[in-house]
């Protein structure tokens, strides 16, 4: 459901959803996020890659937010990424962008990039 | 040689012991086998908690069983005298000789009538109304409930809006009643339950089942067909067109809740109708409007349709979570309807609750939803048009214009 990539002489920590963040598998990917941010190494910014899911909800939207805020807390940036279309329009009415950091990708750059990590 | 004639007993109900004419009367409700030995009954609905009383001629029952109809032709409403006038209200007990006939396609099983059921059906302004529930033969509060129900409907629009909104909980407690509105397509689509625990329908193995005494403790249930379902619980949608409105679509299986497809009815639509504590089924639910917007909503953009989803589920999370407490026993409507001309999708969720009184666009609102507090309202007002909320916020509609 969710890998994780460090990038060490970056110190960037990224999270790929590779599902959509439901109110119906959030327990789920929260678990994975604990597991993930348990003992972390260094990082200074975290990426939230969200360019495979096609929708998140409300509840996923919580969970978005207290993923972002915790990486704040440890000092670091953070930033989600998600493709252009309907989830940049949610980030944007939710205020992700404001609030922290939403970086649009075009969605063959993201399957580029998915392709060639 | 004629017979003499005996004088009709009358058996007067009251709250203060007395009745109008300062006579002495039973002030509580008998038992059943009581109230059979008069010709007739007067009694004030006050019995139950009911203020008012309706006045009318023009009955809207058109379906019921023959003994209930027999307690309309000899128990009237009373009311305490108006200015020295006594009030005596009802429709001339002659006019439940003969109910008017059902409207096309709405049939009641004759096992639902044969168990105490009954069905209302009247018309407003191209509105079409129905109201159903199920007597209760061996109780006298059931049937003085129903008598006075059937007064206030035939007693025309006012009394009906006046009285049905405001029943209080003794009245529900004797005759649960369930309540569906069906306006034009472009206007609400309104299901309210007044007391009753459970949906008219279910699904059990794949099959929906029609759940006879829904009303009573004991459940046993009887298949219902494609043909039967629509004439069960909706009329036609509108009065004036003659062909049947209500279709499944095509192949279509619904996997939860009572699903149909609407077609003909100025833009495809769909009208479904949901048991509550929904979060594990949503999913499935949702593959459900999916498809329906795929079939449907070609001319629409696949990231709008996506969007739409989204606020179609947001909405139906809100209506599950606060509206109905995600327990179970509630049940809750979606509406969605396509008008291709105006390249328009409105949708609509009513739930039993209370409503509220929430602003997306106050401060608190906004303090709110920074604590991740009602993000799904903040989530639709953004990205869908023209949101609002009816019945004081229980009813949620939006538009989107794609």
């Amino acid at each position: 459901m969710i890998t994780t990539a460090y990038d060490e002489p970056q110190k960037t920590l990224t999270f790929s959803l590779d599902t959509d963040l439901l109110s119906s598998n959030a327990e789920r990917a929260q678990a994975c996020f604990e597991r993930a941010l348990a003992n972390p190494q260094p990082f200074a910014h975290l990426y939230v890659d969200l360019c495979r899911c096609k929708m998140v909800d409300s509840v996923g939207l919580n969970l978005l937010f207290g993923l972002l805020h915790r990486a704040q807390e440890l000092g670091a940036k953070p930033t989600v990424r998600v493709c252009k279309g309907a989830l940049e329009h949610v980030m944007r009415v939710a205020r992700v962008d404001k609030l922290f950091g939403v970086e649009v990708v075009m969605p063959a750059v993201a399957k580029e990039t998915r392709n060639n990590p | 040689m004629s017979l003499p004639a005996h004088p009709p007993k009358v058996l007067r109900l009251g709250c203060s012991g007395t009745n109008r004419n300062g006579q002495k009367c039973l002030f509580g409700i008998p038992h059943i086998n009581y109230l059979r030995n008069f010709s007739r009954i007067e009694w004030e609905p006050e019995l139950l908690g009911l203020e008012e009383i309706g006045m009318g001629f023009s009955p809207t029952l058109v379906a019921a069983p023959g003994w209930a109809l027999a307690w309309l032709k000899s128990v009237e409403c009373t009311k305490k005298s108006f200015w020295d006038v006594p009030l005596v209200s009802r429709a001339p007990f002659d006019v439940w000789s003969h109910l008017p006939p059902a409207p096309a396609g709405l049939v009641a099983s004759e096992g639902f009538v044969r168990e105490g059921g009954f069905v209302n059906v009247w018309t407003e302004r191209h509105a079409t109304h129905v109201v159903w529930g199920k007597l209760r033969e061996d109780c006298a509060a059931s049937i003085l409930a129903f008598v006075w129900l059937q007064n206030v409907l035939a007693g025309g629009r006012h009394w009906r809006r006046h009285e049905l909104g405001r029943l209080p909980e003794q009245f529900k407690k004797h005759l649960a009643l369930g309540y569906l509105h069906l306006g034009l397509p472009n206007e609400p689509v309104e299901a309210v339950s007044l007391g009753l625990p459970r949906p008219i329908l279910r699904r059990k193995d794949g099959e929906l089942f029609y759940a006879g005494d829904w009303i009573g403790v004991h459940e046993r249930t009887q298949k219902v067909t494609r043909a039967q379902l629509g004439a069960l619980v909706l009329p036609e949608l509108e009065p004036c067109l003659h062909e049947r409105l209500l279709t499944f679509g095509k192949n279509e299986k619904p996997s939860d809740g009572v699903v149909w497809c609407l077609e003909g009815v100025g833009g495809p639509g769909m009208l479904a109708l949901y048991s509550s504590a929904i979060a594990a089924r949503v999913d499935h639910m949702q593959d459900t409007w999916e498809r329906w917007m795929n079939d449907r909503l070609g001319m629409m953009d696949a990231d709008k349709r996506s969007e739409l989803l989204l606020c179609v589920r947001e909405a139906v999370i809100n209506a599950d979570e606060h509206g109905c407490r995600s327990v179970r026993g509630h049940r809750f409507l979606m509406a969605m309807q396509n008008f291709e001309k105006e390249r328009r999708v409105r949708v609509r969720v009513s739930d039993p609750g209370l409503g509220h009184a929430h602003d997306v666009n106050s401060m608190m609102a906004r303090q709110d939803q920074m604590m991740g507090r009602h993000l799904g309202l903040k989530l639709i007002h953004g990205i869908a048009q023209n949101m609002s909320f009816a019945r004081h916020g229980a009813t949620l509609q939006f538009d989107f214009h794609y």
